[in-house]
């Protein structure tokens, strides 16, 4: 499906409802205030489809002040994030760009979720660390203020470096699983010799003993996989730092088209794709590979462009996009 | 403008947990209307607990005795004890009826961000009954989250040599199809699978 309409139409809009009906919150902002529409009381999206051969209606209404609620088949959810473990959407915004050009806490956030979506029981791992680290983080500020007792610090070390460990591994069993699908989808879309790396090894409980005298100095833990990072690179140079704004696109899209493909190979159903404003700054071939990819994965595809031919074929829908109305087109 | 009466009512109220000042006065308000015998009785039983109920000098439950009826019982296996984090916990594992051994309440778990040190639970009098009483097991069953968590692994490599220490297993709700567990419990009872 390919959204087409002017600047400030109402596009972005249209692909951020999809979203927020598939996964239960923004790609773009926390604050679900801001998806209610100007002087309105509440605002509701509601989409019906089909999901591993049977349908789906969900329905998210929002109201300010009060929690979001969602609706599955009917069925009220506990909480309308809890969409995102039963619909799997994946977006491109531009903003995404930092996923590349950004901080470690950005890619760590990024490969988190990735890890979730990828191994839905390992969905909670890098929360329970991050709990377990801010205890022990705590300890060592109360330790280091005479409050408490040495041996305070000990579960809390015991435990981050359990949880450290299987976190770690778990990531590293992720990055070497998405590293040539990454490379396989960034090739395609001509970008040569990429790959994944994870950097870091998991701190023994020995290692963050050794280390306390730091630790309660500095008042937080300063080895583990909170301070991992994940290294992007085409050939011998690290996208991170030293790819152009063109590269650092190329590769945000190619760790997406990564995940349609190792979902696809693991037998799950294949997600709803969200592509903002890709195609106007890709050249026309690359377009051209990107429909391909994407026709090819079976993949449902919502793309936005301010014109009819940025998509190089015919798209399967058409939507024009005017302020405060879509109309679709086959 | 209230009262100085229902105000200091609405504020005794304000303080118990998960009442706001609108619930705080609509309970003042109700009581304010009951029949005043009602209304005392309420009082009166506050008053009673709160005389009457204390912490088992053995276990830490709740009691009204120095010793808990649980820890009275003779017909109670004395060679194992359950460490739980609450009261209530016991209640909850005295329900299932499948659980024949002594308790021990902790009063909490560990949370340094909560200022919960060691010391601020009753794991001194844990270790001391572990080591005088002749128990051979300790069930470890506190929470399945990051407090019980690391308070487990605390206690449980003090007591590690000194007795045969085991933990609650996590799995899956009784009663619920295998098709509708969430993954993350469903991981957690593939991992913490048996023989059999
Ligand atoms: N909460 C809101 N209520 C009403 N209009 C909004 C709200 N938030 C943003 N807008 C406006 O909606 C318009 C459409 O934005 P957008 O979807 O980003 O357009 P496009 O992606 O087509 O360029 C913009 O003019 C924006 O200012
Ligand atoms: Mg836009
Ligand atoms: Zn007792």
């Amino acid at each position: 499906m390919l959204a087409v309409g002017s600047n400030g139409a109402g596009k972005t809009n249209l692909l951020e409802s999809l979203h927020v009906a598939t996964q239960g919150f923004s790609p773009r902002t926390r604050s679900d205030a801001q998806l209610i529409r100007f002087g309105e009381a509440g605002a509701l999206v509601a989409v019906t489809g089909e999901h591993r051969g049977s349908s789906v209606a969900v329905e998210v209404t929002l109201r300010p002040g009060e929690a979001k609620r969602a609706r599955l088949n009917g069925a009220s959810l506990r909480a309308a994030e809890e969409l995102r473990t039963r619909l799997p959407t994946l977006v491109f915004t531009p903003d995404r760009l930092v996923i590349v050009k950004g901080g470690p806490a950005v890619r760590r956030a990024y490969f988190d979720r990735t890890l979730g979506r990828l191994f839905p029981s390992r969905a909670a791992m890098s929360a329970d660390y991050a709990s377990t680290l801010a205890q022990r983080n705590g300890a060592l500020r109360r330790v280091a203020a005479g409050f408490s007792p040495r041996d305070a610090l000990e579960p809390w070390t015991g435990r981050i470096a359990e949880l450290g460990a299987a976190l770690v591994s778990a990531r590293s069993e992720l990055v070497a699983l998405l590293s040539p699908a990454f490379a396989r989808a960034a090739s395609a879309l001509r970008l040569e010799d990429a790959e994944l790396r994870y950097e870091g090894t998991a701190a023994s409980p020995e290692e963050l003993e050794a280390r306390v005298e730091q630790d309660l100095a500095r008042g937080s833990t300063g080895a583990g996989p909170h301070l991992h990072d994940i290294a992007i690179v085409a050939g011998e140079r690290d996208l991170r730092s030293f790819g152009s704004q063109g590269e650092q696109r190329l590769a945000v899209l190619s760790l997406l088209l990564a995940e349609v493909d190792l979902l696809a190979e693991r037998g799950s159903a294949p997600p709803l794709l969200l592509l903002d404003d890709v195609l106007s700054e890709l050249d026309p071939e690359r377009r051209a590979i990107l429909a391909a990819t994407i026709r090819r994965s079976g993949a449902q595809a919502l793309l936005t462009a301010t014109s009819a031919g940025a998509l190089p074929v015919d798209p399967d829908v058409l939507i024009r996009v005017t302020p405060g109305q879509a109309v679709a087109s086959a | 403008m209230l009262s100085p009466a229902i105000e200091n009512l609405v504020a005794q109220l304000t303080r118990l947990p998960g009442v706001g000042t609108r619930t705080a006065h609509r309970l003042a308000f109700h009581l304010l209307r009951t029949p005043t015998d009602e209304a005392l009785a309420l009082a009166a039983a506050l008053r009673e607990a709160k005389e009457r109920v204390r912490f088992c000098a053995d276990c830490g439950n709740w009691t009204e005795e120095e010793i808990c009826e649980i820890c009275r019982d003779a017909r109670r296996d004395r060679s194992v004890l359950c460490v739980v984090e609450q009261p209530a916990d016991v209640m909850s594992l005295e329900r299932t009826h499948e659980y024949r051994g002594l308790y021990h309440v902790l009063g909490g778990a560990l949370s340094p961000l909560d200022g919960v040190d060691p010391e601020d639970l009753r794991m001194d009098d844990l270790f001391r009954r572990v080591d005088s009483n002749g128990i051979g097991e300790v069930v470890l069953a506190t929470n399945p989250n990051t407090t019980g968590e690391a308070t487990a692994s605390f206690i449980a490599d003090r007591l590690r040599g000194r007795v045969r220490v085991t933990r609650l297993a996590s799995g899956l709700p009784v009663g619920g199809d295998l098709e509708y567990a969430d993954e993350v419990t469903l991981g957690r009872a593939l991992s913490g699978r048996r023989e059999v």
